[in-house]
């Protein structure tokens, strides 16, 4: 009984209310170049492009000259029209420069056509991740109905056997006749040439700290603080391999047509970012014309469809800091790669 | 005579241990912690974090016993600040990366409202409470458990720093109620 006891001594009362400052404005230090020069590394994983780490033999040299042959060859489509190259162009920084690419007898594609430079960094590939690595990759658009439309292997076998060239070259590096996978291989080992090394980006990173201005230098702090950017676009081909809803107004299901799960609906790959200058338009469905555009669209957070990613937010960057934001973008420009584009 | 009087003293030192009750009550005017001033041991409980994960502080409220010390990791692949101008608690822990940790001790009781210079939609908040006879009031009921028994000064707080604050006697057994 007694310890239940509920006390009933007097109780006063008082209200005090006090006032509490909320959102004072704090000192500016802190994010300054100075700062991210001490650092040890770059945060969200940015460096330097590392180096291709292949063996530089004969028989690998072979190979990427028939992959280099297969991607610029019209013969891997059904009607001669079209190669790899014709939506990933060198002339183009290996994309096309057009909103949606145009694929069998002129029908048109339904995503924009993405860069190949530095994709043997990135693993999944396709807007929508559907091919795990280059080889994977690269067949598929020979076999699409809607692209180069070759219907069949044996199809793809008999155009490389009309020319006295191709038998020779795959008994050389795959001491076989040629097939559609070893297609895929040999393409697959031109594509990994394609890189972009030597940014004034990989030049900062390898410690020149003039290899970038100011407004690039002021960019990147807010590439990887403020704008938050690092969050997707990590490491050092500016992609997590990641997918995500940006919001924009689409009826493509993107990411949810390889997985069927509801998260994933309208979800794209993070792109690299690496010669992002040289590559408009942008995002999955080409819709924006210039860097300024998408700078602005991130800024207010994206668009408005359902399925929003929580990493979109308002980022509440003033006009002088959109400006650095694209000036450290088109720092990320890097050295084309040389190859002779007929044999 | 001398052997008695330690007897004695032994046992009020036994029974002032075993004399303590609960505080119990309903905060329904949106209070966040009720806490307990007056006579009371102190003892600071081990660090504790909040992290950054996704932009946001994880989680977005603590409370914190003066004296204990708050680690604010950053886990995310971006760059965050801490910072805070509360009456309670000014502080600006610079800008710092994945992987890297800053801490502070919070030694005022009150309310500290902290946010990422960098990312407006960051903020927490942390009630700073003066010893570990608190309770989260956040669902509308608490409960102080093993005060001994006394005297103090029943504190609310609300997430907007406003407080109210009730005078208890805490009995040697059972429990007081309070509502706020």
């Amino acid at each position: 009984m007694h310890k239940l006891l509920l006390a009933t001594a007097a109780i006063l009362f008082a209200t005090t209310p006090i006032p509490t400052p909320t959102r004072p404005s704090p000192d500016r230090g802190g994010l300054s170049v100075a700062a991210l020069e001490r650092l040890k590394q770059l945060p969200g994983g940015l460096a330097a492009l590392p180096a291709a780490s292949f063996p530089v033999t004969p028989v690998r040299e072979a190979k990427i000259r028939l992959g280099h042959d297969l991607f610029f060859d019209v013969r891997l489509s059904m009607d001669n029209s079209m190669s790899c190259a014709t939506c990933h162009a060198p002339e183009h920084a290996f994309a096309d420069g057009r909103r949606y690419p145009s694929g069998f007898r002129g029908k048109t594609l339904r995503r924009n056509s993405p860069t190949v430079l530095n994709a043997a960094y990135t693993v999944p590939q396709f807007w929508d991740g559907r091919a795990t690595g280059l080889e994977a990759q690269a067949t598929m658009p020979i076999m699409s109905n809607d692209e180069m439309n070759m219907g069949s292997e044996d199809l793809v076998v008999r155009r490389l056997e009309e020319d006295a060239s191709y038998p020779a070259a795959f008994r050389q590096v795959y001491g076989s006749r040629p097939n559609l996978k070893l297609v895929g291989d040999a393409v697959a080992a031109f594509e990994q040439t394609l890189v972009t090394p030597d940014s004034p980006f990989d030049r900062y990173a390898r410690g020149d700290r003039a290899a970038l201005d100011d407004r690039q230098k002021r960019g990147l702090l807010l590439f990887v603080g403020k704008a938050a950017c690092t969050q997707c676009h990590s490491g050092p081909n500016f992609t997590d391999g990641g997918f995500y809803n940006l919001g924009v107004d689409s009826a493509d299901d993107g990411r949810y047509e390889v997985t069927k799960n509801a998260a994933d609906r309208g979800a794209f790959k993070t792109p690299t970012l690496r010669n992002v200058a040289l590559t408009a338009p942008y995002l999955h469905d080409g819709s924006m014309a210039t860097l300024e555009e998408v700078v602005d669209f991130y800024n207010r957070g994206g668009g408005a469809h359902p399925g929003k990613s929580s990493r979109i937010f308002e980022l509440d960057l003033t006009p002088a800091e959109r400006t650095d934001l694209v000036a450290f973008l088109r720092a990320l420009t890097g050295t084309m790669p040389r190859f002779a584009e007929k044999r | 005579m001398i052997n008695r009087m330690w007897f004695v003293m032994a046992v009020l030192l036994v029974s002032s241990v075993a004399f303590a009750g609960d505080v119990t009550g309903s905060a329904s005017g949106g209070y966040a912690v009720v806490w307990l001033e007056g006579a009371l041991p102190r003892s600071v409980p081990p660090p504790m974090s909040i992290a950054q994960r996704d932009v946001r502080f994880a989680p977005d409220f603590a409370i914190v016993v003066a004296g204990q010390r708050v680690e604010f990791p950053n886990d995310d692949n971006v760059a965050h600040n801490v910072y805070s101008g509360s009456a309670t608690k000014q502080l600006n822990l610079g800008v710092y990366e994945k992987g890297e940790s800053r801490s502070v001790v919070f030694d005022q009781p009150g309310l500290v409202q902290l946010h990422c210079w960098l990312h407006k939609r960051m903020s927490a908040d942390i009630i700073v409470v003066p010893n570990r006879f608190y309770a989260d009031a956040r669902a509308g009921a608490f409960r102080i458990a093993g005060v001994p028994a006394g005297s103090y000064r029943l504190v609310a707080m609300r997430l907007d720093g406003t407080r109210n604050i009730k005078k208890i006697i805490v009995p040697a057994t059972g429990e007081i109620a309070a509502a706020f």
